[in-house]
C-alpha cells in the first residue's frame, strides 16, 4: 500500500504516489531553476507543465488511476534534462545515470509562497502553514487572535501579502511543500556538512575541496545568523508596531472625545497643522516599522524581493513625512517667536502696617480635565504644579496656569502691586493680544490681599506660554504675613535667611534695608523640618481631612479623628448636645508647639500637622 | 563538463564533435519548426510528433524554450484551444515576419547544402 498525493498540473488533477511526487517535484524545481533567469521563463515553464500533464494523462486510464514512479521516469526521459533544453548537450549515453545523480543533488528547497489553491484572502496563512508544516487552521487562528493586539496581525498580513509571491506554477507549488528549510533543518544540514568535512579531512586528497567545504560551513553559519537576525528584527518590529498602533488608537480616541473639544486647536495654529502633524507621525514612524518587519521577514524566509518601486516610493513618502513634520514643527514653534509683556500697576491704600497674603479658595475648585471625578482635591491644579492644564470653565475649554508672586522692596512709600501678563506669539502684536487674553483676579480686604492661585486664558485663545508674574512692592518697615495657603503661589522670594518659599508661609516678614527679614522665626531650623514634607489638603463634604506622613487627621466642625504613630484618637465635643458650638477641643498634640491661628473654621490654615 | 580535464584525448575529441553537432541541430531545428508551421498551425505535441522521425529532437524539453524564443522575437504567434483530453493547447502559427524569415532561411539553406555537398564530394574524390 502506498500513500498518494493529489496534485494539480496545468489544471488537471492527478493522484500520484509519494515517491513519484518527490521525484517530479524535484524535476520541476530543477527546470524552474534552469529557466528562472531566462526571458519568458514562466511561459516556458507553464508550456512544459502542460506537456507533462498530457504525458501523464496518457499513462492513466480507468483501471490505473495513480501516477507511478515509472510514469514520472517516462516523463523525464521524454522531456530530457533541463541542461539539454538549451540544446547545448547532445544525446548522452549516460543520461539515465545523470538522472539519478542529479536527483540526489538537487532537492527542491522549500520556499515560502502564497497558496492560491487554499486561500481565505491572499493565501498567506496556508502558505505559512505549508512552510512550517502545520495545519492552516492554527495559523489562521493565531492571525485572528493577534488582531486583538492592536490589529498587529492585520499589518503583518498585509506586509506578507505584498512580499510573498504567489505559487503560480506547479514547480512553485512543489517548492511550497518542498524540503523543509526551517532553522532546525539548517542546523541539521549544517551538522551533516561538518561531519562531511571531517570525513573528507580524514581521507583527504583534494585541498580545494576542503576549502570549498569551509566556505560551505561559513555559509551555513551566515544562514543561521541571518535568520536569527531576521527573527529579532520581526520581534522588534512587532513591539514597535504595537506601540505605534496603540498611539494611533490613543490619538483617535482623543480626537473623538467630546470633553476635549479641539484641545489640539489650542496648541496648533490650525486644525490643518494638527492633521499634518498626525499625518507626518504616521509616515515617519510607520515606514521604518514596516521596513523593520519587511527586512526581518526577508531574512527569515530568505526572500530575494527587491522591488525598486516599492523602496523608492517608501523612501520618498518617508522624506515627505519628515518634511511635513519639520514644516509643522517650525510653524508651530514660530508661534512662540515673539514675547510680549503687559504690565498693570496698582497702588494699594489702607493696608496698614501688616499685610496678610491669602489665597482665594474659590479658584481652587477650578478643576482641570481628567480630574472631574477625583475626590482627591490634592490633585487639583495649582497644588505643587507649575505647569499648565486644560480646564473647563463655564463649559468652555480653558487654559489654566499658575501665577507666581514675588515680594521686593518698594522705591516709594506706598505699597504697589505690579502684575505682568506675559505671552508669546508669531509677532509682537499677536503676543500682545495673547497676553491680554489672560484673566487673573485678586482682591483687597482691608489689610488682606487675596490672590487667585491660577490664571485662566480666554476661551478660544491658543496656548502661547502665557504667564502671570506678580510683584508686590513693599516699602521699608512694613510687615507681611504669608498665609499657609499661598505656599505654591510664592515664586522665589528673596529674604535675608535664604529661606525656601515653602518655609516662608505661616511667618511674618519685615522689609528691612537688607531685604525681607523674618520676625517670628525663632527655631526656624526645627520648623524647617516640620514644613519639609508635603502639605496635603483635602476637603470633603465640608470636613477637613489631612493625610500626610504623620498619619490621617479628620477635622469636623466639632469632632476630630486622628490616626498616627500614637494610635487612633477620637475627640468629641465636651457637650454633644450643643450643635455647632465653637468648642475648643482638647489638644492632645504631642508636639503641641502650635495651635490654630484662631480662625474658627480652620479655613486656609489647616492640616499642617 | 567539469571533468573535461580528466578525460582522455579521445573523449575530448568526441565531446567537441558532439558540441558541433548540437550547434548544427539547433540551427536546423529552428528551420524545421518554421517549416512545419508553414504547413499549418500546430501545438507543441504535434510539432514533436512530426520531428520525432527526423531524430532532430532527442528530448522534448528542447522544443519549449525554442518556441518561446521564436514567439518572443515575433516569428510566431499563438492562440489557445480547448482540448477534450487534457490541458488547453497552445497552437502556434507563423506570423508574416515568420514567413518572410522562413523564405530567407530556406534560400540560404539550399545554398549552404549545395556548397557543403560540393565540398564533401570534392573531398571524397
Amino acid at each position: 500500500m502506498n500513500k498518494t498525493v493529489t496534485i494539480n498540473i496545468s489544471g488537471i488533477i492527478f493522484h500520484i504516489e509519494e515517491d513519484a511526487y518527490d521525484s517530479l517535484s524535484k524535476y520541476l524545481a530543477t527546470i524552474k531553476g534552469y529557466f528562472s533567469n531566462t526571458d519568458g521563463g514562466n511561459e516556458i515553464m507553464s508550456d512544459i507543465e502542460a506537456r507533462i500533464a498530457e504525458l501523464l494523462q496518457e499513462k492513466i486510464n480507468a483501471v490505473k488511476q495513480v501516477v507511478l514512479m515509472a510514469d514520472v521516469d517516462h516523463v523525464k526521459s521524454v522531456m530530457g534534462k533541463p541542461e539539454e533544453f538549451g540544446g547545448e548537450q547532445t544525446k548522452t549515453e549516460n543520461k539515465t545515470q545523470n538522472d539519478q545523480t542529479n536527483d540526489t543533488d538537487e532537492k527542491a528547497k522549500r520556499r515560502l509562497f502564497r497558496n492560491p489553491d487554499d486561500k481565505a484572502l491572499g493565501g498567506v496563512c496556508s502558505g505559512l502553514a505549508a512552510y512550517f508544516d502545520v495545519d492552516t487552521v492554527w495559523i489562521r487562528l493565531a492571525m485572528f487572535l493577534l488582531i486583538f493586539f492592536g490589529g498587529l496581525s492585520l499589518w503583518v498580513y498585509i506586509i506578507l501579502w505584498i512580499i510573498i509571491p504567489e505559487a503560480k506554477t506547479t514547480a512553485d507549488k512543489f517548492a511550497m511543500r518542498g524540503e523543509s528549510a526551517n532553522v532546525n533543518n539548517i542546523f541539521k544540514s549544517f551538522k551533516e556538512e561538518a561531519e562531511d568535512v571531517r570525513n573528507r579531512f580524514r581521507n583527504n586528497s583534494y585541498g580545494n575541496n576542503v576549502r570549498s567545504n569551509v566556505s560551505t560551513i561559513l555559509n551555513g553559519i551566515f544562514n543561521v545568523l541571518g535568520r536569527l537576525i531576521g527573527l529579532f528584527l520581526i520581534f522588534l518590529g512587532c513591539a514597535f508596531l504595537f506601540a505605534y498602533v496603540t498611539t494611533l488608537f490613543g490619538i483617535s480616541v482623543a480626537d473623538s472625545n467630546s470633553d476635549i473639544t479641539n484641545w489640539k486647536s489650542v496648541i496648533f495654529g490650525s486644525s490643518a497643522d494638527y492633521a499634518m502633524a498626525v499625518f507626518s507621525f504616521i509616515i515617519v514612524a510607520g515606514i521604518p516599522i514596516f521596513m523593520l518587519l519587511f527586512g526581518g521577514i526577508k531574512l527569515l524566509f530568505k526572500f530575494k524581493y527587491n522591488n525598486r518601486w516599492l523602496n523608492l516610493s517608501l523612501g520618498i513618502t518617508w522624506i515627505l513625512g519628515v518634511m511635513i513634520g519639520i514644516y509643522t514643527t517650525v510653524k508651530t514653534v514660530k508661534q512662540f517667536n515673539e514675547g510680549s509683556k503687559v504690565k498693570e500697576t496698582e497702588v494699594l491704600h489702607g493696608m496698614g502696617d501688616t499685610l496678610t497674603i491669602k489665597l482665594n479658595p474659590a479658584m481652587l475648585t477650578l478643576k482641570p480635565y481628567g480630574y472631574e471625578n477625583a475626590d482627591d482635591l490634592d490633585t487639583y491644579f495649582g497644588r505643587n504644579n507649575s505647569g499648565y492644564q486644560f480646564g473647563d470653565l463655564n463649559k468652555k475649554l480653558t487654559i489654566i496656569g499658575c501665577a507666581g508672586l514675588d515680594v521686593i522692596e518698594s522705591n516709594s512709600d506706598s505699597i504697589e502691586l505690579v502684575i505682568n501678563y506675559e505671552a508669546r506669539g508669531n509677532n509682537k502684536r499677536e503676543a500682545n493680544e495673547n497676553a491680554k487674553s489672560i484673566k487673573y483676579t485678586y482682591s483687597q480686604n482691608n489689610s488682606e490681599l487675596i490672590f487667585d492661585e491660577v490664571f485662566t486664558v480666554l476661551a478660544g485663545t491658543k496656548f502661547r506660554a502665557q504667564e502671570v508674574n506678580i510683584k508686590l512692592k513693599l516699602p521699608k518697615g512694613k510687615v507681611i504675613y504669608f498665609d499657609k495657603s499661598v505656599k505654591y503661589l510664592l515664586d522665589d522670594i528673596e529674604n535675608t535667611t535664604n529661606t525656601w518659599d515653602g518655609n516662608m508661609v505661616g511667618r511674618r516678614w519685615k522689609m528691612t534695608d537688607r531685604g525681607l527679614e523674618c520676625i517670628d522665626c525663632e527655631g526656624l531650623e526645627e520648623l524647617d523640618e516640620e514644613f519639609n514634607f508635603n502639605h496635603r489638603h483635602h476637603e470633603l463634604n465640608g470636613k477637613n481631612i489631612t493625610i500626610n506622613e504623620d498619619g490621617i487627621k479628620v477635622n469636623g466642625t466639632d469632632a476630630e479623628i486622628k490616626i498616627d504613630e500614637n494610635g487612633i484618637k477620637i475627640k468629641t465635643p465636651k457637650q454633644p448636645g450643643e450643635p455647632k458650638a465653637p468648642v475648643e477641643p482638647e489638644e492632645i498634640d504631642t508636639k503641641g508647639s502650635k495651635g490654630n491661628k484662631g480662625t474658627k473654621g480652620n479655613k486656609g490654615d489647616k492640616g499642617e500637622k | 563538463m567539469g571533468n573535461s580535464e580528466n578525460t582522455e584525448k579521445t573523449g575530448e575529441g568526441f565531446e567537441r564533435a558532439a558540441g558541433a553537432q548540437a550547434q548544427m541541430r539547433k540551427g536546423v531545428l529552428e528551420l524545421c519548426i518554421l517549416s512545419i508551421l508553414s504547413q499549418g498551425d500546430a501545438y507543441p505535441t504535434e510539432i514533436i510528433d512530426k520531428l520525432k522521425d527526423t531524430k532532430l529532437v532527442v528530448v522534448e524539453g528542447t522544443l519549449y524554450p525554442l518556441l518561446t524564443r521564436l514567439k518572443n522575437t515575433g516569428l510566431l504567434g499563438y492562440r489557445w484551444e480547448e482540448s477534450t483530453s487534457g490541458p488547453p493547447r497552445k497552437y502556434y502559427k507563423l506570423t508574416e515576419i515568420g514567413e518572410q524569415y522562413l523564405k530567407e532561411l530556406q534560400v540560404s539553406w539550399t545554398e549552404l547544402v549545395d556548397a557543403v555537398n560540393k565540398t564533401i564530394e570534392k573531398g571524397k574524390k
